[in-house]
């Protein structure tokens, strides 16, 4: 959401890294995790894996001694690095759920997929270069991964925002990696703004998904696109599944009293992110979310919400 | 005595539930299932093919076991020398032979599928094919390119077009609620169904006007209540010139519905001077001229007080091009979308229409004015308590009309007569059923989401530099040559799969070679009879290394295979499958959506087999069984399960349409029941309400505030201009033809030209062909009943003729005569009929067979043989028209 730029330790064992991404800013934060072996969390962007390489280098971590890169997902923002990043990472496996490993070995649907929401700004995003099969290892929910020193990485199948997404948990710090099965939500813009993809938002799965997680005993949530969450990590979750039916909820009164998408995304720019997050209208906005959130997320999430409830008869 | 449901799909209308009458084990009778009244468009009534079921399944040519070839050699003349085998013996055989393409891998050096698979008519394959979709992702890339009939068949234009244009792979008057429907050709008393036939009769009741244009007297020109006999492929010319009298001889200010002009099309969209649209320096989003505040503002600017539709104006933009490349432009004179269609349509006058469709100017007029009275712009109703625009009058489309030439041309006639009376996907209007591009097939509100320029978000495969060709590919080229099409859906099999049949024949210039396919698979289809040059095809397939034919008697493809493996028939096998909603292929307007069952109703007579144990059986000597388990479990079959299969155990028939049977209700009920194949057994079908608005796309284009993408085409030319870029670059010239049919606003012309020029002098007649309500989507030919009762209908295998044609030609009726085109001579007998213009033979279809038990005796000549697979014929989308240029005399 607005996270600034810069690597940050957020405990013993993890460290955030956002480094500029396509438009200058970081849009998605990967997370770099330490035990005797060291993983890294979302791959982000092809065109800013020198920055992230720099980001490792910069904690004292090799990039060639990466044991494991983790993805939640298959979209381009988590993603489309992993090909190029596996260059400066020779040792490294890509951790991901079976259907997200298809696409990784054949990117060409991630790239069509993104462009379906972002239009001709995918180019901005850099080359998505395809991941050996040999450096994939599947999953599809409760493996665990020993990064020794007690620090060891879970797999939490959470489908919902996309139906191939996974969590990823820390036990040893109690750190969880929701990817975008939690809403947005910073001390910026204290809102929760569920992260809806192309397509009809898959309400009941994310809902489902995040009862999982509150049974997690969690220190810390990082999300990848904004950041720690400045909450406590059990009201975050639960928050997030009363917000997810509010926005159903409102988007779906809007619809029943005749309005329709545009009247729709305005209310949500203007009252429902703006106002709502303490700023008197969008223009007022922090510049960042204003410039990269703004055309985009609100519209993700319109047309999700209105997609799950026009789709269904 | 049991009564045992199921349904018959032996057409483009089904699935329709129906009862199966067993004594003894023996099923004695078809019956309508009288449960399924209340949720059928039809009250559950059935068109008399269904009671052929019977006869299929005790068919006494039936193949009784697998066979393998043991002549090497195929033509005609050789004998197969057929050997019985066992059923373990034929799978170990193609198991033997997909594995070595796995082992050498999927594609072939030309990075073209090594295994192909064809299916045939109407997607009623699907109905039948049991768990095929779930080999294709276990088995990985197939080619569904190497047609079977598609392209020429089918009504190829509208599936294409009408996808983009409004979501439909097949656009029908509403007929629940139309007043007037003009009727291009398509027989749709001998082809609708059950369901179609009750709407039709209904609407008649209701007193209903449709006016049937075509050069001969159809089963539907005998229900309509005014015939015009058009010349062969000049329809377009008809509807261009309808257009020109509603926007230039009537006062269209006050005729057409310029609300839904404005806001619900493209009309008011200002276009610069390289013909794309004029947009905002910024933000790139077109712009439109408000005449109240004097300025262009982006198209969906909240401050616009008005839209104009008219005039020429100084605005300052950009265009976006070919590739991306942006013009700016300062003050430069623009015009809208609107204003250059009026300037287009100017020269089509019914004058100049009469001249090439041999129609009365005066004709053409009186239909465009009574088809703007009828659309009754301003009048309401209220469907499902919303109230939307109703529009009662709808134009339709036939099969020959829209494939190959001129059929781009009429689709977007069609439809421009649409928008401009606000006709389009509304009550009473030209409506969409399904969408098969751009799935899911039952629900087309589902596959609408906003894209760039407030329209509907499209699919092409894409054409820009270094995107192009993108892969993967197919013999038809799909994502080469034909991008409109995209990669979703029927995308392969809508393909232009004649351009798979003329590269196998001939590679063209600088192109991959194209090679046959290493192992080919044909089900439920005979190209060899369907596909038009029907001597190319069987050369071509004299090719193929390795042919499986599965099937139920001996037809002509099946003569060439290497191996035949006999499917249960229709009464015998298994499968769960969707029906109501809009997954009917016609305007059978259902009310409900859900599931019904095929089971086996007696005890297979033969050895034969499910369809899906045999694939099931495939998998596992592949080794690819928990791909397989796991599509099955992802939904591939329908619904994605609950209880999933394990990856590694093989499942019977039963198993696994057992867990659809559960997947499926729970789906449809929304997880509150649970339904097993018991069940289904039992009751036959499962439904839920399908509401009656999402008939129309009009609720849910407001909901979105999108426009429809008419009547200018901007994607469509950039797409055709960056696609010339990228052949050109590759000294690819033969494709220059079909890459002008990219226009943003389309030319007409005398389409009937193309023909006459091809076929040249001395063929003075045109040959066409008409669907017969007994043999309508072919699936009936080795049927014996049909085979008795077209015995029965008077001169039913004639070649129909004018009777002053043949008098000039010293034919009478019954003789036999020979049609000769290009050399090629095929043989009928004449039926002389005045019902036929004179410059036309009437051909039914579609027979000619020499191997296919009962129809081989019926000696109809097949138009198919006088038809030529040539890139002079095929047009953008890879189709072509089934018609001729022929000289017929007695013999
Ligand atoms: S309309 Fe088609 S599917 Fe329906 S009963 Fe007749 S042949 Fe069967």
């Amino acid at each position: 959401m607005v996270m600034e730029e810069g690597v940050k330790q957020i405990n013993e064992q993890v460290y955030m890294m956002a480094v500029p991404q396509a438009y200058g800013h970081p849009i998605t934060a990967s997370y770099l995790v330490k035990g005797e072996k060291t993983a890294l969390i979302e791959a982000a962007f092809g065109a800013s894996v020198p920055n992230l390489l720099k980001a490792i280098e910069g904690v004292g971590v090799e990039p060639a001694d990466i044991e494991y890169v983790f993805t939640t997902h298959s979209h381009l923002s988590h993603a489309s690095a992993l090909g190029a990043l596996l260059k400066s990472c020779p040792r490294a496996k890509v951790v991901a759920h079976s259907a997200t490993s298809k696409l990784l070995m054949k990117p060409a649907k991630i790239m069509k997929g993104a462009g379906n929401v972002l239009g001709d700004a995918v180019k901005l995003f850099g080359p998505v270069e395809p991941v050996p099969k040999d450096k994939i290892s599947m999953v599809s929910g409760g493996e665990a991964f020993d990064l020794g020193n007690g620090v060891g990485l879970e797999i939490i199948r959470t489908p919902g925002h996309a139906p191939d997404h996974v969590a990823i948990y820390e036990k040893l710090t109690r750190t969880l990696f929701p990817g975008d099965g939690v809403c947005m939500y910073s001390s910026e813009i204290p809102v929760l703004i569920p992260i809806c993809w192309w397509g009809a938002y898959d309400v009941e799965g994310v809902k489902k998904s995040l009862g999982r997680l509150t049974k997690l005993n969690l220190n810390h949530v990082c999300t990848p696109h904004a950041g720690v969450v400045p909450l406590d990590p059990k009201e975050f979750l639960n928050k997030c599944m009363e917000s997810i039916d509010k926005w159903r909820d409102e988007i779906n009164a809007m619809l029943e009293r005749g309005q329709t998408y545009s009247g729709i995304l305005r209310t949500c720019e203007e009252e429902m992110i703006a106002r709502r997050a303490g700023y008197s209208s969008p223009d007022e906005l922090p510049e960042y979310f204003r410039k990269y959130w703004l055309p985009i997320l609100p519209k993700l999430v319109v047309q999700g919400f209105m997609a799950h409830i026009l789709w269904k008869f | 005595m049991k009564k045992i449901p199921t349904y018959c799909f032996m057409c483009a209308n089904g699935p329709d539930p129906l009862n199966v009458v067993v004594e003894d084990g023996v099923a004695v009778g078809i019956e309508p299932n009288s449960d399924v009244a209340p949720y059928h468009p039809g009250e559950g009534k059935l068109c008399p093919k269904a009671y052929g079921l019977i006869h299929k399944l005790y068919n006494p040519f039936r193949i009784k076991s697998p066979l393998v070839r043991t002549n090497p050699r195929k033509g005609w003349d050789e004998d197969p020398k057929w050997k019985e085998i066992s059923w373990d013996e034929a799978l170990d055989l193609l198991a033997e032979k997909l594995s070595e393409i796995r082992k050498k891998g999927n594609l072939d050096q030309q990075g073209r599928p090594r295994l192909a698979v064809t299916t045939g008519s109407g997607g009623t394959p699907e109905g039948h094919w049991g768990s095929f979709p779930a080999f294709i992702v276990a088995f990985g890339l197939l080619d569904l390119t190497v047609g079977g009939g598609q392209g020429i068949k089918c009504y190829h234009c509208e599936h294409v077009y009408s996808e983009i244009w409004h979501r439909s792979f097949i656009a029908a008057p509403d007929t629940p609620n139309t007043k007037f429907v003009m009727g291009f050709g398509p027989n749709v008393a001998a082809s609708r169904g059950a369901a179609g036939n009750r709407r039709h009769a209904e609407a008649r009741v209701r007193g209903y006007k449709r006016i049937q244009i075509e050069p001969h007297i159809s089963a539907t020109v005998a229900v309509s209540d005014e015939w015009i006999p058009i010349k062969p492929k000049t329809d377009a010319a008809f509807l261009y010139a309808m257009i020109h009298v509603v926007l230039h001889e009537m006062d269209w200010h006050g005729v057409c519905d310029i609300d839904f002009l404005k806001k619900m099309t493209n009309s008011p969209y200002l276009v610069g001077p390289n013909g794309y649209f004029l947009r905002d320096s910024e933000t790139k989003a077109p712009l439109i001229y408000d005449p109240v505040d004097n300025q262009a503002k982006v198209f969906n600017d909240r401050t616009i007080k008005d839209f104009a539709l008219e005039g020429e104006f100084e605005c300052t933009g950009v265009e976006i091009g070919p590739d991306n490349e942006e013009q700016r432009h300062e003050d430069v004179k623009v015009k809208p979308v609107f204003q250059l269609l009026l300037e287009h349509t100017k020269k089509y006058t019914p004058e100049w229409a009469s001249e090439i469709c041999d129609v009365p100017a005066e004709t053409i007029r009186k239909c465009a004015r009574e088809f703007v009275e009828n659309s009754t712009v301003g009048a309401t109703i209220e469907i499902d308590g919303e109230i939307l625009p109703l529009r009662q009058a709808a134009i339709e489309l036939g099969k020959t009309v829209n494939n190959g030439w001129g059929g781009f041309q009429v689709c977007w006639a069609r439809t421009i007569l649409a928008i401009l009376t606000g006709s389009l996907e509304v009550p009473g209007g030209t409506v969409g059923i399904g969408a098969r591009l751009n799935p899911p097939a039952h629900d087309k509100w589902q596959s609408i989401m906003p894209g760039p320029d407030g329209f509907m978000l499209q699919h092409y495969n894409p054409t820009e530099k270094g995107r192009w060709p993108s892969p993967p590919h197919f013999r038809s080229a799909l994502t080469e040559l034909t991008p409109l099409t995209g990669m979703r859906g029927w995308a392969q099999a809508i393909s232009g799969t004649t351009l798979s049949w003329i590269f196998m024949d001939k590679t063209p210039e600088n192109w991959p070679e194209v090679k046959p396919p290493d192992v080919w698979i044909v089900y439920r289809t005979n190209p060899l009879i369907s596909f038009p040059d029907r001597e190319l095809v069987t050369e071509v397939t004299k090719k193929f290394p390795f042919i499986v034919s599965i099937g139920y008697t001996m037809d002509e493809t099946t003569w060439f295979a290497d191996l035949v493996l006999p499917d249960h028939t229709d009464l015998e096998g298994l499968q769960l499958f969707r029906l109501g909603g809009l997954t009917h292929t016609f305007e059978a307007f259902w009310e409900h959506y859900g599931f019904a069952l095929k089971q086996p109703v007696v005890k297979p007579p033969y050895n034969t087999k499910d369809m899906t144990d045999i694939w099931t059986e495939l998998v596992d000597r592949l080794g690819i069984l928990d791909r397989y388990n796991g599509a099955i479990n992802r939904g591939l079959l329908g619904a994605p399960l609950k209880d999933r299969l394990e990856p590694d155990r093989k499942y019977t028939s039963e198993e696994i349409w057992d867990h659809v049977c559960k997947g499926a209700t729970r789906v449809l009920s929304g997880g509150s029941e649970e339904r097993d194949l018991e069940w289904f057994k039992e009751h036959g079908f499962y439904f839920v309400k399908f509401p009656k608005k999402r008939h129309y796309l009009h609720p849910i284009m407001v909901k979105w505030d999108l426009r429809y993408e008419l009547p200018y085409q901007e994607g469509i030319k950039r797409v055709g201009e960056e696609l010339e870029r990228r052949l050109h670059e590759k000294n690819i010239h033969w494709w220059d033809k079909q890459l002008e049919e990219y226009p943003a606003l389309p030319e007409c012309e005398d389409f009937s030209k193309i023909w006459e020029e091809f076929y040249g002098p001395g063929h003075d007649l045109w040959a066409i062909s008409t669907k017969s309500a007994l043999y309508a989507h072919g699936a009936n030919v080795a049927n014996p009943l049909y085979s008795e009762l077209s015995k029965r209908v008077p001169n039913f295998p004639g070649v129909k003729i004018h009777p002053k044609t043949a008098e000039e030609r010293g034919i009478k009726d019954g003789n036999v005569v020979i049609v000769e085109a290009k050399g090629v001579k095929v043989e009928g007998v004449s039926m002389l009929c005045e019902g036929v213009r004179p410059d036309c033979v009437v051909f039914a279809a579609q027979f000619g067979h020499r191997v296919t038990p009962f129809a081989k005796d019926l000696k109809i000549p097949n138009i198919n043989d006088l038809t030529f697979l040539d890139l002079k014929l095929v047009d953008a989308i890879g189709g072509v028209a089934e018609i001729a240029r022929v000289s017929v005399k007695p013999r």
